[in-house]
C-alpha cells in the first residue's frame, strides 16, 4: 500500500468504489461540514473536499478535510494550482498529511474570473501534471521538488481529474497518459451524462492499457430539474449533456425523483463499462440524496474501514 | 510590438490636477503603430484636455510633441529645451517611455496617458491580441509555435484543462483555447508525439519573478 | 453627356446640342431616392455628368439648339444648328424619351385632382423637398402606385414594358415610407421587372421592412369617394375578384415613349425606327451602330433605359466613334488623358503632372464572349490583349462563339493562353506584374497596364431543383442548344408536353425569360404543348414583350407562381410538376390557390447564375471587392458599369452579376475603352490629386495599406515606408485621416489647410460630391436661413479627421456636422463609413470631456437634396443654440 487511505484499500481489494463530494461553507462554520459529512457516513469510501471551487472563497480544503478525519471519514483533499505556488503547495501537503489526510486530488482549478474575486492574481506556478509528479516525488523519492531531502514523507494516495467531455477529444486520453506517467493513482472524471462519448473515451483508455495502471472513478451528478441540466449544458465549460435527457426531465411528473432515477441508471450503466473502478458522486449542495442513490444503485453496504487513520491529531 | 491603450479622460485629468501647463508627448514607434500614442492621438488628447478643462473659461495650457522613441535617451533629449516650461508631462508612450522621460528629467512630473497592455500583434485592423509574455524562457519549439504561457489563461504546459470546449477557453468564448490551437497545429505538422512529452515545471526565475531583469552584452558595450 | 465626356477625354472635340435650356435631360429632374442608404436610383450620376460636361473646355455645349439640317460630307457630317454650322466626324443621337402623357388615359382622372399625380410629378415634389403632403394638400394615410400606365398595352401601340417603372416606383415608395413612416403603401403591378444588383433582395426588404404591399392587378378606373379620396378599382389578377380601395394619393407610373423629335431626326439622317417609334440600331440588343455610317444611338431614344444603362450606352457609343477614328491612325495620337468617368471624383492637381511609363498590354481573364469582345476592342484601340482562359479552348458558355474564338487565335495583337490562370498580381494600375500558371504548372510573368475580369458565371440548377440535374428528360435551359431540345425530331403527331421552370430570383429571370420564351415557341412549333412556370413575366425590353405575346398567342400556358413548383419524378422517370396557380384559386372565390398537376414529357429548368467557384480567391489575388451574391464589384452606383475598387481592374459580363449577352458585350466594350484610355499610349500623365506619404513620419503601421478602399498603398520595400501609387490613388484622403502618425497629406486638404477654414461658427464638413452640391443649392435659395454657417469642403467625408472635428469645437464651433453620401453611395466606396465611425468616436470623446455628444452629427445627404441639407444644417445650428457655447463663462 502506498498510503493509509481507505479509498486505496477499497480499490486495491477490487471493490467497486464510491466517493462523494462535499463543498465547504462560505463561512467559518465547522458545523456545516459535520452536517454534510453525516450524509456520507457509511455510504461512501472517501469524501472529496473541494478547493475554493469555481474560485469562490470557502473554508480551506485542508481544514475541512481535517474535520472529516476527526469524524472518522476518509477525506480526499482537493488542491488546485490556481492559488498557490510550489512552496505553498508542498507546505500544505506536509501539513495535510500531518493532520491525517491520506488522499489528494491534483487539479488545475477553475479560472478566477468565474468566482467572487475576479480581479485577483492567479498563480499556476505548476500545472496539474507537474503537481502530481511533485507529490509522487515527495512520497516515493522523499525529496522536495527542489531535490532537497524530505525526512518524513507525506504518504498520499494521489488522484487527479480528467474530463472526457472537453476538447480536443483525441487529446484527452493523451493527457490522462501523461498524468499516469507522472504518478497518479486514481482518476475522478467530470460528470457523465453523455454515456456514448464516455464509452468512446474509455475505449481509448483501454487501448492504451491505462485502466490497468490507474483506478478510474466516473463522475455522476444527480440533478433536480431540467433547468439545472440545461444550465450545465450551456454555462458550465467542458460538459456534454444530451438533449433527450433534458426532455426526459421536462416531461417527468416529479423531476427530482426522475433525476435520482437517471443517476442510478447512469451508475448501473457505468458499472458495465470495463475499466471503470468506481463512481464519484457530486450532489452539488444536495448531499442529502447521496445515501438514497447509493442504496438504489445496490452499492450498500460499503466495505468497513479496517482502521481509523491514526496519524496526525486525534479527536 | 508593444500594444497599449489610452486611459480614460477622467483618470488622465485627475493625474494632471494642479497642473497649469502640460506637454503631451507621443512616441513614433509601437504606440503609433497600435494607434494609441502617435502624433494623431497626441492631437486628439490635447484637444480633449483643453475642451474638458475649458468649459469654465480657463483651459489647461496644452502643447504637443511627438518623438521618435520615448525609450531612448537620445530622442528623449530632444525634449530638453522646452521641458522646463511645463509643470506636467503626459507621456503617451508605453511604460518604458514614461519612465525614460521621468528618469531623464529629474524634478519633472511625468504621468502616463496609456495603459501598456502586452506584446502582441494586430489580428486585424482595430484588434490586437497578446502573443508573448516575455517570460525569458521560450518553449515555442515544443508547442508548435503557439505560446501556452501567453495564450493559455492558466499558462499550462502540459495540455488543456477541462474547460476547453469547441476550441474556446473557459474564461471567454472570445478567447481561443491555446492548447486546441497547439493540438491542431502539431497535427498539421505531424508532430502530435510532442504532446505526449511531459514538460517540467517552468523556471520562473527567468521571468520577472526573478526580480527586474537586465540583458547585458559586453561585446557590444562601449 | 456620357458619350461626350468619354469622347472629350479621348482627345476629341465635342459639340453637345440640346434643345432644352439646360443639359441633364429628364434625369436631372429626378429626385435622389436615398433614405438612410443609397437606393441605387443613379440620379447622382446625372449630376456628376452635368458638372463634368459643363467644366470641360473641350465640350461645346449648345443649349436651346436643334439640328435642323444634316448633310453627309466626306469623313462625316455637316450639321446646321440654328444659324451656325458644325462639321463633325460622327453623330451620336441621345435624344432621350418622352414620358407617357397620363391625361390620355382619362380613366385615371389625371389632372382633375391633386390626389392623382404621375411619378414624374412625385419626383419633382420629392426633389423640391416641399413635402408630398403639402403638394397634395392633405395628410397622407395611404398611397397607391399604379404600374404600367402607358406601357405593355398593345391597343395603344405601346406593347412594350418601360423597364424602369417597377424599380423607380419601389424606390419612391421607400422614400415616402421613410419620410412619412405611417403611410400605407400599395403597388399595383403586372410583373415585377427587377433592375440593379440584387432586385430580389431589394423588393423583399421593401415588402418586409418597409411594409410596401404588392398587388398583382391593372386598375381600370379611378373614381372619387365622398370626402375626396381616390377610389382605385381593380381586378386582382390572381383571384379575378374586382375590388375597390381608397387612397389619399394615387401615383401613376407613367412609361417611356419615343421622344417627339425622333421621327424627324430619323428622316433627316435616313435612319430606321422600330415599330414603336424608337431609333433602331443594327443589332436590336447591342452596339450603338445604326444602318447609317457614322451615326450612332445611345440611351432611351433607342428604347427604355434606366440611368445607368443610358450612361453605359453613352460610353459604348463613344467607343464606336473612337473605333471610326482609330481606324488608320497611329495609337500615339490617342490622348493619354484619362476620362473623368474612369473613376468618380477625380480632381486635377495644381502641381506639375508626372508622366508614368505604363505597359500597354491588357490582361483579359476569361475567354468567353465578354473577354473576346474586350480583346477585340482593345486591339482596335491600339492595345495588346492577353486572354487567360482556364479551359482548353476559348468560347465560354455562349453559343456561336467559335468563329470569334478562331479569330482570336489568328490575331497578332491578341495572345491567348489556354489552360492557364492568374496566380498572383503585383504592382498597380499601369504596371501590374501578373503571374500566370499555365499547363503543367509552368508559371510565366506578364507585365500589363490593366486587367479585365471576364470570368463569367456558373449556371446551375437552383437549390430547390438541384436534385433534378442530370435526371432523365430534364435539361437545363442553357443546354438546349448543345444537347438539342427534347422536341427536336419529335415525329408523333400529338407531340409531347414540356414544362419550363424559371426560378424566383428576378435578376436571373431578366436574363433567362427570353430564352424560356424562345424554347416555348420552338416546342410549340414542333407540335408540343408548352407550360412556362415563372414568378413573373420578365419582359423588360420591347423584344421580350413581343415574344411573350407571340408565345401566348401560340398557345403557351403561363403560370405565375408564388410558391416554388414541386417536381415529382415517378417510376420510369415520369415527371409530374405540381404548381399552385394563384389564378385558379379565385374561381371559387377561395383564398387558397388550386394545385395544378402537369404530367410532362420533358422538363426544362432555367439555371440560376452563381459566381464562379474561385471568385473569392481571384478577388483576393486582384485585391478587388465582391458585392451582392458574391459576384465581383461593390454595390455602388459610382462604379457602374465596369469599375472595381481598384484603378485599372475592370469587371465585365457575368462575373459581376446576372447579365445577358447584350449587357456583357456592352460591358466588354466599355472596359476596353477605359483600359485603352489608361494604357494605350504607353504613357500615363498623372495630372490628378493623390495622397503623399512623409517618409520621415511614416511608422509603417500599415493602417493606410489596410484602409485604402482602392488598394493603392503598398510598402516601399527599399525605403521601408508606405508608398502611394499615384496611378492607382483616387485622391479621397481616407488614408490621411486614418494615419496615426499624421504622415499622409492630400494636396489642398492638409490639416493646416482644412483647419485654416475652421472658424468659431457652426461648421459643416461637406463631401464635395454630395452634400456640397446640396449646400450650394440651399445657400442659393435660403441664404438667410443658414447664414453664419461655416462650410468646409472635403473630397470625401472620409477625409474628415477626428482632429478636425475636435479643433473646430475647440475654436468655438458650438456644433459640428459632417455631411456625406448615403451608405453604399460613397464615391470612394467606404469613406462615408469611416466618417460615420469617427463622428461616433468624437461624440463619445466629447462625452468623456464633459461635453454634449450631440455637438457632432453625421448626415447622409444626396447632391440634389438641398432641402435635406437645409434641414440638417438648421438642426445642427439649433443644437448649437440650445447647448450654448462650449466655454460657459470666460474668465478675465
Amino acid at each position: 500500500m502506498k498510503s493509509r487511505s481507505n479509498l486505496e484499500r477499497v480499490l486495491s481489494a477490487g471493490h467497486f468504489a464510491i466517493t462523494g463530494e462535499l463543498g465547504p461553507p462560505q463561512s467559518a462554520s465547522a458545523d456545516v461540514i459535520r452536517k454534510k459529512a453525516d450524509y456520507y457516513k457509511g455510504c461512501v469510501d472517501a469524501v472529496n473536499i473541494t478547493d475554493n471551487q469555481t474560485a469562490i472563497v470557502r473554508m480551506s480544503s485542508i481544514a475541512s478535510a481535517a474535520i472529516l478525519v476527526q469524524l472518522g471519514l476518509d477525506p480526499v483533499m482537493q488542491m488546485t494550482c490556481r492559488d498557490r505556488n510550489r512552496i505553498a503547495m508542498q507546505s500544505d501537503i506536509l501539513g495535510a498529511y500531518a493532520l491525517g489526510i491520506n488522499n489528494i486530488l491534483c487539479l488545475t482549478g477553475d479560472h478566477q474570473s468565474f468566482g467572487n474575486h475576479p480581479t485577483s492574481k492567479n498563480v499556476y506556478d505548476l500545472d496539474s501534471v507537474q503537481l502530481i509528479r511533485m507529490v509522487k516525488m515527495m512520497r516515493d523519492e522523499k525529496r522536495f521538488l527542489s531535490g532537497d531531502e524530505l525526512k518524513v514523507e507525506p504518504r498520499m494516495f494521489i488522484g487527479a481529474a480528467e474530463n472526457p467531455f472537453a476538447d480536443p477529444f483525441e487529446y484527452r486520453v493523451v493527457r490522462l497518459a501523461k498524468k499516469v506517467a507522472a504518478g497518479v493513482d486514481f482518476i475522478q472524471t467530470q460528470a457523465v451524462f453523455d454515456l456514448a462519448r464516455f464509452s468512446r473515451w474509455m475505449e481509448m483508455v483501454r487501448d492504451r492499457g491505462l485502466h490497468e495502471k490507474v483506478y478510474i472513478l466516473a463522475g455522476v451528478i444527480p440533478v433536480k430539474s431540467a433547468r439545472a441540466l440545461e444550465y450545465m449544458k450551456n454555462e458550465v465549460p467542458g460538459m456534454s449533456v444530451p438533449d433527450e435527457l433534458i426532455r426526459r426531465l421536462e416531461k417527468a411528473g416529479d423531476p427530482k425523483e426522475e433525476g435520482v432515477k437517471i443517476a442510478v441508471e447512469t451508475i448501473q450503466q457505468l458499472r458495465q463499462i470495463s475499466g471503470v473502478a468506481g463512481i464519484h458522486l457530486m450532489p452539488m449542495m444536495w448531499e442529502a440524496i447521496a445515501p438514497t442513490i447509493v442504496e438504489m444503485a445496490g452499492l450498500l453496504p460499503r466495505p468497513a474501514p479496517e482502521s481509523v487513520p491514526s496519524s496526525g491529531v486525534g479527536s | 510590438m508593444i500594444v497599449a491603450e489610452r486611459k480614460g479622460l477622467e483618470e488622465i485629468l485627475a493625474m494632471l490636477s494642479g497642473c497649469s501647463r502640460v506637454l503631451v508627448v507621443g512616441c513614433g514607434t509601437c504606440v503609433t503603430v497600435c494607434m494609441a500614442g502617435g502624433e494623431k492621438e497626441v492631437g486628439v488628447l490635447a484637444s480633449l484636455l483643453r475642451l474638458a478643462t475649458g468649459r469654465d473659461g480657463k483651459p489647461l495650457d496644452v502643447d504637443e510633441a511627438t518623438i521618435e522613441r520615448q525609450c531612448e535617451w537620445e530622442f528623449v533629449d530632444e525634449l530638453a529645451p522646452k521641458i522646463g516650461l511645463y509643470d506636467g508631462v503626459l507621456s503617451m508612450g508605453c511604460g518604458a517611455g514614461v519612465q525614460t522621460i521621468a528618469q531623464r528629467f529629474e524634478g519633472v512630473r511625468v504621468v502616463p496617458a496609456l495603459n501598456t497592455k502586452f506584446i502582441g500583434i494586430p489580428e486585424k485592423q482595430g484588434m490586437w491580441v497578446e502573443m508573448c509574455l516575455g517570460c525569458g524562457d521560450c518553449v515555442l519549439d515544443r508547442t508548435g509555435g503557439i505560446c501556452p504561457i501567453a495564450r493559455c489563461s492558466k499558462n499550462l504546459l502540459n495540455g488543456p484543462c477541462g474547460g476547453s470546449q469547441g476550441g474556446k477557453c473557459e474564461v471567454s468564448k472570445d478567447i481561443d483555447c491555446a492548447w486546441q490551437l497547439i493540438h491542431d497545429r502539431l497535427a498539421t505538422l505531424g508532430r502530435l508525439d510532442l504532446l505526449e512529452k511531459e514538460l517540467a515545471p517552468k523556471d520562473w526565475s527567468k521571468n520577472r519573478d526573478g526580480g527586474p531583469r537586465k540583458v547585458v552584452r559586453e561585446e557590444v558595450m562601449l | 453627356m456620357a458619350a461626350a465626356r468619354s469622347l472629350v477625354s479621348a482627345g476629341l472635340q465635342v459639340a453637345l446640342v440640346e434643345k432644352g435650356e439646360r443639359i441633364g435631360g429628364m434625369a436631372a429632374e429626378y429626385a435622389c431616392k436615398g433614405t438612410d442608404r443609397c437606393n441605387k436610383c443613379n440620379v447622382c450620376l446625372a449630376h456628376e455628368l452635368i458638372r463634368d460636361v459643363k467644366s470641360h473646355p473641350g465640350i461645346q455645349v449648345l443649349t436651346g439648339s436643334r439640328v435642323e439640317i444634316a448633310e453627309p460630307v466626306p469623313g462625316g457630317y455637316r450639321l446646321g444648328v440654328g444659324k451656325s454650322e458644325i462639321e463633325c466626324s460622327a453623330v451620336v443621337l441621345a435624344t432621350g424619351f418622352e414620358p407617357f402623357d397620363a391625361s390620355s388615359k382619362p380613366e385615371f382622372r389625371y389632372g382633375t385632382s391633386p390626389s392623382v399625380i404621375t411619378a414624374l410629378d412625385l419626383e419633382r415634389t420629392l426633389r423640391d423637398g416641399s413635402g408630398v403632403e403639402e403638394r397634395v394638400g392633405k395628410p397622407l394615410e395611404s398611397v397607391a402606385f399604379i404600374q404600367c400606365v402607358g406601357s405593355r398595352n398593345t391597343k395603344s401601340g405601346r406593347g412594350y414594358c418601360s423597364r424602369v417603372c417597377c424599380m423607380y416606383s419601389l424606390r419612391m415608395a421607400k422614400v415616402l415610407r421613410h419620410r412619412l413612416p405611417a403611410v400605407d403603401t400599395t403597388v399595383f403591378y403586372m410583373d415585377f421587372q427587377g433592375g440593379g444588383k440584387d432586385p430580389g433582395e431589394f423588393r423583399r426588404k421593401a415588402e418586409l421592412e418597409n411594409s410596401i404591399r404588392f398587388v398583382r392587378a391593372m386598375p381600370g378606373d379611378v373614381t372619387w369617394a365622398p370626402g375626396g379620396r381616390a377610389v382605385v378599382w381593380y381586378e386582382e389578377m390572381e383571384s379575378g375578384v374586382c375590388r375597390a380601395s381608397e387612397f389619399d394619393l394615387v401615383v401613376l407610373a407613367v412609361g417611356t415613349t419615343p421622344g417627339r423629335d425622333t421621327s424627324a431626326l430619323a428622316k433627316m439622317f435616313g435612319m430606321d425606327l422600330d415599330e414603336f417609334g424608337f431609333f433602331k440600331p443594327i443589332h436590336s440588343f447591342g452596339g450603338a451602330s445604326t444602318k447609317v455610317p457614322r451615326v450612332f444611338v445611345a440611351g432611351a431614344c433607342r428604347g427604355p433605359r434606366d440611368i445607368a444603362e443610358s450612361v453605359a450606352d453613352g460610353e459604348q457609343a463613344a467607343l464606336a466613334v473612337l473605333r471610326v477614328h482609330a481606324a488608320g491612325k497611329a495609337r500615339e495620337e490617342l490622348s493619354s488623358a484619362l476620362p473623368r468617368g474612369t473613376w468618380p471624383g477625380r480632381r486635377v492637381t495644381s502641381k506639375h503632372p508626372e508622366t508614368v511609363e505604363v505597359a500597354s498590354t491588357v490582361l483579359v481573364l476569361g475567354g468567353g464572349i465578354a473577354g473576346m469582345e474586350a480583346a477585340k476592342a482593345l486591339r482596335d484601340l491600339g492595345c495588346r490583349a492577353v486572354i487567360v482562359e482556364s479551359k482548353a479552348a476559348l468560347g465560354g458558355r455562349s453559343e456561336a462563339t467559335s468563329l470569334l474564338a478562331g479569330r482570336m487565335e489568328e490575331d497578332a495583337s491578341i495572345d491567348v493562353l489556354t489552360q492557364s490562370r492568374l496566380v498572383a498580381l503585383d504592382g498597380q494600375a499601369g504596371n501590374f506584374a501578373a503571374t500566370i500558371q499555365g499547363p503543367g504548372a509552368l508559371t510565366s510573368k506578364i507585365s500589363a497596364g490593366a486587367v479585365i475580369i471576364a470570368t463569367g458565371c456558373r449556371r446551375e440548377f437552383s437549390e430547390s431543383w438541384r436534385r433534378l440535374s442530370g435526371a432523365s428528360r430534364v435539361v437545363g435551359l442553357s443546354q438546349l442548344g448543345k444537347s438539342g431540345p427534347p422536341w427536336a425530331g419529335s415525329t408523333s403527331c400529338r407531340g409531347g408536353r414540356v414544362v419550363i421552370l424559371v426560378g424566383v430570383r428576378p435578376e436571373t429571370a431578366k436574363a433567362v425569360f427570353r430564352q424560356s420564351l424562345c424554347a416555348a415557341l420552338s416546342a410549340l412549333a414542333a407540335g408540343w404543348e408548352a407550360y412556362v412556370l415563372a414568378p413573373e413575366a420578365a419582359v423588360s425590353t420591347p423584344y421580350d414583350e413581343g415574344l411573350y405575346l407571340e408565345a401566348r398567342n401560340a398557345g403557351a400556358v403561363f403560370v405565375k407562381y408564388r410558391e416554388e413548383p414541386e417536381v415529382e419524378v415517378g417510376e420510369c422517370a415520369t415527371l409530374r410538376v405540381l404548381v399552385k396557380d394563384p389564378s385558379l384559386g379565385g374561381l371559387s372565390g377561395g383564398a387558397s390557390p388550386e394545385t395544378l398537376a402537369i404530367d410532362a414529357d420533358a422538363l426544362v429548368v432555367a439555371e440560376e447564375a452563381y459566381p464562379q467557384e474561385d471568385t473569392e480567391g481571384l478577388a483576393k489575388i486582384l485585391k478587388v471587392n465582391t458585392g451582392p451574391v458574391g459576384f465581383f464589384q461593390d454595390d455602388n452606383v459610382n462604379l457602374l458599369p465596369v469599375l472595381t475598387n481598384r484603378r485599372g481592374v475592370f469587371a465585365v459580363g457575368g462575373c459581376r452579376g446576372t447579365l445577358d449577352v447584350t449587357e456583357a458585350v456592352s460591358d466588354a466594350h466599355i472596359a476596353a475603352n477605359l483600359a485603352a484610355r489608361l494604357v494605350a499610349t504607353g504613357k500615363l500623365e498623372v495630372d490628378w490629386v493623390t495622397a503623399e506619404v512623409d517618409a520621415e513620419k511614416c511608422a509603417l503601421c500599415l493602417t493606410c495599406i489596410r484602409t485604402c478602399p482602392h488598394r493603392a498603398v503598398s510598402v516601399d520595400a527599399g525605403a521601408r515606408v508606405a508608398k502611394v501609387a499615384r496611378t492607382a490613388c483616387w485622391g479621397c484622403g481616407v488614408c490621411a485621416a486614418e494615419c496615426p502618425g499624421k504622415a499622409i497629406t492630400l494636396e489642398s486638404y492638409s490639416d493646416e489647410e482644412i483647419l485654416s477654414q475652421v472658424t468659431p461658427a457652426v461648421t459643416v464638413f461637406c463631401c464635395e460630391h454630395s452634400a456640397l452640391v446640396a449646400a450650394e443649392a440651399a445657400l442659393a435659395t435660403h441664404q438667410s436661413a443658414i447664414s453664419g454657417l461655416n462650410i468646409v469642403t472635403v473630397p470625401c467625408s472620409g477625409k474628415v479627421d477626428i482632429i478636425h472635428l475636435l479643433k473646430a469645437i475647440e475654436r468655438g464651433a458650438d456644433a459640428v456636422m459632417v455631411a456625406g453620401c448615403f451608405d453604399e453611395g460613397c464615391h470612394y466606396l467606404s469613406g462615408n463609413k469611416r466618417a460615420l465611425l469617427r463622428v461616433a468616436q468624437v461624440a463619445s470623446a466629447l462625452k468623456s470631456a464633459g461635453l454634449e455628444p450631440e455637438r457632432v452629427q453625421f448626415y447622409h445627404i444626396g447632391p440634389d437634396m438641398s432641402a435635406a441639407f437645409l434641414k440638417a444644417a438648421q438642426e445642427t445650428m439649433e443644437v448649437a443654440r440650445e447647448l450654448g457655447p462650449v466655454v460657459r463663462r470666460r474668465v478675465g
